[in-house]
């Protein structure tokens, strides 16, 4: 019963974690590899507000909040720089955020991370985690649902094929980007509680290159315009690292390997699908 | 309508566009040729903000719009094609137009869940679509179409985002013959309706002078020569730019 209810916790939490990076990535062609400081942040964020006494309700809280900020320095960003540029950026900002709470002991436990985590009281036990996980994630599916019929999703799509034909329409570019990127943030930053309470323990090496390259498989996988492509693009990450249970493995070296196969498989899905991840954009 | 004033873009040391002037009326269609890199579509870019303006004005209705961000000045009225079609290849021909649609409109966000709207929406897509000869194609993604196709429904798209001056970079481009009497007619209908201003760059003159009023031909980013399409086509001075004879 642990290890379904394990699974299922992880399934749903991937599909918001796919809603966000599906938003961003797939369908507005931001390639946002800021994400895992997003995710870090809002992590430490809330792990940090608990440590010093709030409740997890209000540290949930504090958690969306630091997230939409850094969400929101992020998008900044984003209408100053180039695209490459905001890639390189957010690679680099990853880097500094991984530096930084590992280098202040004092607040963040430096590389020893933050244990002993609590879950709200209403969330007593992995089952009630794992109906949280569901309910939560089927609300993100039907937002992005419901996002995907309107004139701001349509305009996402297009801003990934042809950001100059959005502007000679009178589309605020900018605005739309920027709103993106805070939004899936957003979603980012409560797929990242429901995980942390789920396994009580902030690791001080999460948030790094292991989570871009889940991430961006992720988003790959969800490359068309569809809900069914982020359920199909979540089930395929959740599960493929289920293969290993078939060897014999050190216990010691699962996390590694486990890390290699997802380095694979986006090695994999990059060769075949690079045109449709990273558009050739219009210049003027 | 529209008043260009001692307009200057460089691009680093180069100027690209030196002290042109130029003004629009309502329901004028204007030809603008020239060599190649004689600065027309850096002109189109200045008018509709793609390209910042080093010196000069640009007045659009009385409205000063020199600093203007593209999508602004678009939001006033001034519409834009491009050399390589805008349109958005992955998206269904209804799709592209229905972006225009619940723009240029101020459409809710629920609209799509309206019964009233969408019949609206669906008939002015339709419309356009058949003007264009497009409506079989309604359900196709835009990336199937042929070069004519995509000029056409790239129209189809200015015409239902409501612009009153249409800023049109040759759309004969990669287009067969057969087309481009289609693509006139359909420029000269989309004028016409709304007694719109349009301002065409082109390099087929012949498919130009039958087209447009007035005809502005650019060298080395000066208006060079200025005036009816039939004494301009007699003009020497064309034949020089032209053959340089």
């Amino acid at each position: 019963m642990g290890y379904f209810l394990t699974i299922l916790s992880f399934f749903f939490n991937t599909l918001i974690q796919g809603v966000a990076v599906h938003l961003v990535l797939s369908l507005a062609g931001i390639i946002f590899l800021g994400m895992p400081t997003v995710l870090k942040a809002s992590l430490y964020a809330l792990a940090i507000a608990e440590k010093s006494g709030i409740s997890p309700e209000v540290s949930f809280f504090i958690a969306i909040l630091v997230s939409l900020l850094v969400g929101l320095l992020f998008a900044l960003l984003y209408t100053r720089v180039s695209p490459d540029s905001f890639a390189v950026l957010g690679m680099a900002s990853m880097l500094a955020l991984d530096a930084l709470v590992k280098s202040m002991d004092k607040v963040t436990n430096g590389v020893l991370g933050i244990s002993g985590i609590v879950r709200p009281g209403w969330m007593p036990d992995l089952m009630m985690v794992g109906i949280v996980s569901v309910i939560v994630g089927l609300i993100c599916l039907f937002f992005e649902l419901i996002l995907l019929q309107t004139p701001f999703g349509r305009k996402m799509r297009g801003f990934k094929e042809d950001e100059i034909t959005l502007q000679s329409m009178g589309i605020n570019t900018k605005k739309l980007s920027r709103f993106v990127i805070i939004i899936s943030s957003l979603f980012l930053s409560i797929a990242g509680s429901l995980f942390l309470w789920r396994i009580q323990f902030l690791d001080a090496n999460f948030g790094g290159v292991p989570a871009l390259v889940f991430l961006l498989t992720l988003g790959i996988l969800a490359l068309k315009p569809r809900i069914r492509f982020v359920v199909l693009g979540s089930a395929v990450v959740t599960f493929l690292p289920e293969i290993l249970r078939f060897f014999q493995f050190p216990s010691s070296l699962m996390g590694y390997i486990r890390d290699l196969l997802y380095a694979l498989f986006l090695i994999l899905l990059i060769h075949q699908l690079h045109k449709h991840f990273i558009p050739s954009r219009r210049t003027i | 309508m529209l008043t260009v004033e001692n307009l200057f873009v460089k691009f680093g040391k180069s100027v690209i566009l030196h002290d042109v002037s130029l003004n629009i009326q309502k329901g004028e269609m204007v030809g603008i040729i020239g060599p190649n890199g004689c600065g027309k579509t850096t002109f189109l870019n200045a008018i509709s903000g793609f390209v910042p303006v080093n010196a000069g004005s640009i007045l659009y209705n009385d409205d000063d719009v020199t600093k203007w961000p593209a999508f602004k000045r678009a939001r006033a009225g001034i519409g834009r094609s491009f050399q390589s079609a805008g349109v958005f290849r992955e998206m269904t021909l209804e799709e592209n137009l229905i972006i225009a649609v619940e723009h240029a409109h101020n459409y809710a966000w629920w609209w799509k869940f309206s019964a009233k709207h969408r019949s609206i929406a669906d008939k002015m897509v339709d419309e356009a679509l058949h003007e264009v000869g497009l409506h079989a194609h309604k359900h196709s993604l835009a990336g199937v179409l042929s070069g004519g196709q995509l000029r056409l429904l790239e129209l189809a798209r200015l015409k239902l985002s409501g612009g009153d001056l249409m800023l049109i970079d040759e759309p004969t481009a990669g287009v067969s013959p057969a087309m481009r009497k289609i693509l006139a007619e359909t420029i000269t209908k989309l004028a016409k309706e709304g007694n719109r201003s349009i301002m065409i760059v082109e390099h087929d003159m012949k498919f130009l002078f039958d087209l447009v009023d007035r005809v502005i031909v650019f060298v080395e980013g000066q208006k060079y020569l200025e005036g009816k399409p039939e004494d301009v086509q007699k003009d020497k001075r064309l034949q020089e730019v032209y053959f340089g004879s």
